[in-house]
């Protein structure tokens, strides 16, 4: 435990020596007084600290908006674009040169000659290689929180969620990252290869989650949006039929052939595409999910002030939340109209999705991953000669 | 030092108790082919050879950084590569790497954490170890501010951290001036006294013939000679007669001496292997009596350089054994 305690604070020592854990650091504050920049007056959202006003009437002071506004700003804006991507890149780059350093020759001699497992060495400078992540999160958390109950009248604690979820993000991609170190014992190599890595990842992921959306999902609402305008127009038809009015009859067969036609192209589009979906997320599920796990925050954050991104969305449009309502006759509805609640239904039904996959597969495949790749790594430094 | 120190021998009676020791790396190198070595506990024992001889990994093995291809033996009476057994020993790796973000005091708490040396004993030993080295003053002072001499200073302190009765040293002089070299035989002189057994690596002849109890050196991953430097130059030891003039006619009549040319050319010596100065007196009067001029009477024995120079050369061709591991077709 000694040992194991001495490279951890080894680890410490190590990262606030480099000037980029407090360029970080100074980054994250700068963003969290910006955050604490924006607040609410009778007219609208404040920002720079009350010097510009953006005019709102929905989301003004005493607004119940204002604590899922915040919530979003915070997991959907600062999270998702700075913590998982900016903060990321810049931890990879200052962790990057940790484990070469530490295999060097002269170096690695030492730490090695002494009486502790290689093993025990191996995993101790990997957790104390997280450190990084996990004192810039924390600290820009802590930040946050204090804005949040300042500017929400609240403490959000399930902010602090994103300090151990971040860490673990962090964690996927330093796995990778310590696996190249100990075969090639460089550190821009590494690097290089962690973000390539990261770049087929998320291509992976990105191709996963637009076949999805853009495909399986777009399939499913417009085969049901089509079933729906069928059988309006069929109640219409029978409507017209028993009143005699045959020119209503016509026009009604007329758009229900074409509905019908599109149902059936919709229908085979599903058909065609859940399957694809499905190998697509099956392709991806034993591989690290950065994004998905990013959003866990998200969730959390939404679940406490149960008010999902698109239903806030809504609201600040002045719509109603849920499901987008369907107009009350289709014989004058635009096509723009349709498209605008076609995309919106979307968003729904893939946040609905997103939400419904359980945080722990989401994690735990991620951690899969990370073990396999962790192991080869640490099989690889037991067994070499230094 | 702690209770166990002073006396540490193994069942067999040796500190370090090698055999067949091999380490082949790929590419069919092979570093070291079957080395038998023994180190008495208490004593200064230095491991000599070329560049490439396979003194460091042989050092290498015995801490664990190097896994062999075959070995046999123990270390302070536990088998080669029992890493708890490493709690009592300290070691100073040749071209060591300290962090350099850390001080002269966090380098051996560090270093004494990972020995499992507790921490207020860390604290203490740190800093009567720096005050031993000469470094107290700048135990505050990042190592990357250390001069070379002042490293080396600091990683013997590190080496003691963990209060070892086997201390294993691979050229700790290296880089050290003529001053710190001094200090550094005294220090291993002392850790002698304090009944640790000091293992040391180095390319320094003096300084091993200096301080060194035994020696071994190693050729091309094989122990050449190994003993006291005493035991392996009582064979050079002889008396030597230089005079002026030419080869007389009457040395065939002494058994074993032996006459060559002096290195100016006018003068010659007369050599009687195993004699002391009592045998050469007869030789002597008759010089005399032959009205030569003598410049030189000695009793003269090869000096560690001469036995490493002797060990490390080719015999047939008297020149030296080329550099480096073996390699080919009897490596396995």
């Amino acid at each position: 435990m000694t040992a194991v305690l001495a490279i951890l604070v080894d680890s410490y020592r190590e990262l606030i020596a480099k000037k980029l854990f407090w360029f970080v650091l100074a980054i994250s504050l700068l963003i969290v007084l910006s955050f604490g920049s924006i607040g609410f007056n009778d007219k609208g959202v404040s920002i720079g600290y009350g010097i510009y006003t953006i005019e709102n009437d929905v989301l003004k002071a005493e607004s119940a908006l204002i604590r899922p506004f915040m919530d979003f700003a915070f997991a959907s804006v600062i999270v998702s674009m700075w913590l998982a991507w900016g903060a990321i890149i810049l931890a990879l780059i200052s962790t990057a040169e940790i484990f070469p350093n530490f295999l060097a020759g002269g170096a690695i001699d030492l730490i090695l000659s002494k009486p502790v497992r290689r093993t025990t060495v191996f995993f101790s400078k990997y957790l104390g290689s997280l450190l990084f992540v996990f004192l810039q999160v924390a600290i820009f958390c802590v930040g946050v929180l204090l804005v949040m109950r300042w500017r929400v009248g609240e403490w959000r604690w399930p902010i602090l969620l994103a300090v151990p979820i971040l860490v673990l993000v962090f964690s996927y991609l330093y796995s990778l990252m310590v696996l190249f170190n100990v075969v090639t014992r460089s550190t821009l190599p590494s690097l290089v290869l962690t973000l390539l890595a990261w770049l087929a990842l998320f291509t992976l992921h990105t191709t996963d989650g637009v076949l999805l959306t853009q495909f399986r999902i777009r399939a499913e609402v417009d085969r049901d949006a089509y079933a729906r305008r069928i059988e309006w127009y069929e109640q219409r038809l029978n409507e017209a039929a028993e009143q005699g009015d045959n020119d209503a009859v016509n026009r009604y067969r007329t758009r229900l052939a074409a509905d019908e036609a599109s149902l059936a192209e919709a229908q085979e589009r599903v058909e065609k595409w859940t399957p694809i979906s499905q190998a697509a997320n099956l392709a991806t599920l034993l591989l690290p999910k950065t994004s998905s796990t990013t959003n866990i925050v998200q969730r959390q954050l939404q679940s406490s002030s149960g008010m999902t991104t698109s239903s806030l969305m809504s609201a600040l449009n002045g719509d109603q939340p849920g499901p987008a309502p369907q107009p009350e006759s289709y014989e004058n509805d635009s096509q723009g109209d349709m498209y605008r609640r076609r995309d919106q239904e979307i968003m729904r039904r893939a946040e609905e999705y997103e939400n419904s996959r359980p945080w722990w597969k989401i994690i735990g495949t991620s951690l899969i991953f990370e073990g396999l790749v962790l192991a080869v790594a640490c099989f690889i430094f037991v067994r070499r000669d230094n | 030092m702690n209770s166990t120190a002073a006396g540490s021998t193994s069942n067999n009676g040796w500190c370090i108790d090698l055999h067949h020791v091999s380490k082949t790396y790929r590419g069919r190198i092979r570093a070291l082919d079957g080395i038998t070595m023994q180190v008495a506990p208490g004593e200064v024992f230095g491991l000599l050879g070329p560049n490439g001889a396979g003194k460091s990994t042989l050092v290498k093995i015995m801490m664990t950084v190097i896994r062999p291809s075959r070995a046999e033996g123990t270390v302070l009476s536990r088998p080669v590569g029992h890493k708890p057994t490493l709690r009592r020993v300290g070691y100073l790796p040749e071209h060591h790497r300290f962090p350099s973000y850390l001080t002269g005091e966090q380098v051996l708490s560090f270093y004494g954490a990972l020995s499992g040396v507790g921490r207020a004993d860390r604290k203490r030993r740190a800093a009567a170890l720096l005050e031993r080295v000469g470094m107290s003053k700048w135990r505050d002072m990042r190592i990357a501010k250390y001069s070379k001499g002042m490293m080396q200073r600091v990683g013997l302190a590190q080496a003691l951290m963990n209060d070892p009765e086997l201390v294993v040293l691979d050229e700790p002089t290296d880089g050290v001036d003529p001053e710190g070299r001094k200090e550094i035989r005294d220090l291993l002189a002392q850790l002698r006294s304090e009944g640790r057994t000091v293992f040391l690596n180095s390319h320094l002849l003096s300084e091993v013939e200096m301080v060194c109890n035994r020696v071994a050196i190693l050729l091309q991953g094989k122990v050449v000679v190994q003993g006291t430097i005493e035991e392996l130059t009582r064979g050079s030891r002889r008396f030597e007669i230089e005079y002026a003039g030419p080869e007389v006619n009457w040395l065939g009549e002494i058994v074993g001496a032996t006459s060559r040319a002096a290195a100016d050319g006018a003068r010659r010596i007369i050599a009687l292997p195993g004699r002391e100065a009592r045998d050469a007196q007869p030789i002597i009067d008759r010089l005399r009596a032959d009205q030569v001029v003598i410049h030189r009477c000695q009793l003269c024995v090869e000096s560690l350089e001469d036995l490493f120079i002797r060990s490390v050369r080719d015999p047939a061709t008297g020149r030296a054994h080329l550099p480096g591991a073996a390699r080919g077709e009897g490596a396995s």
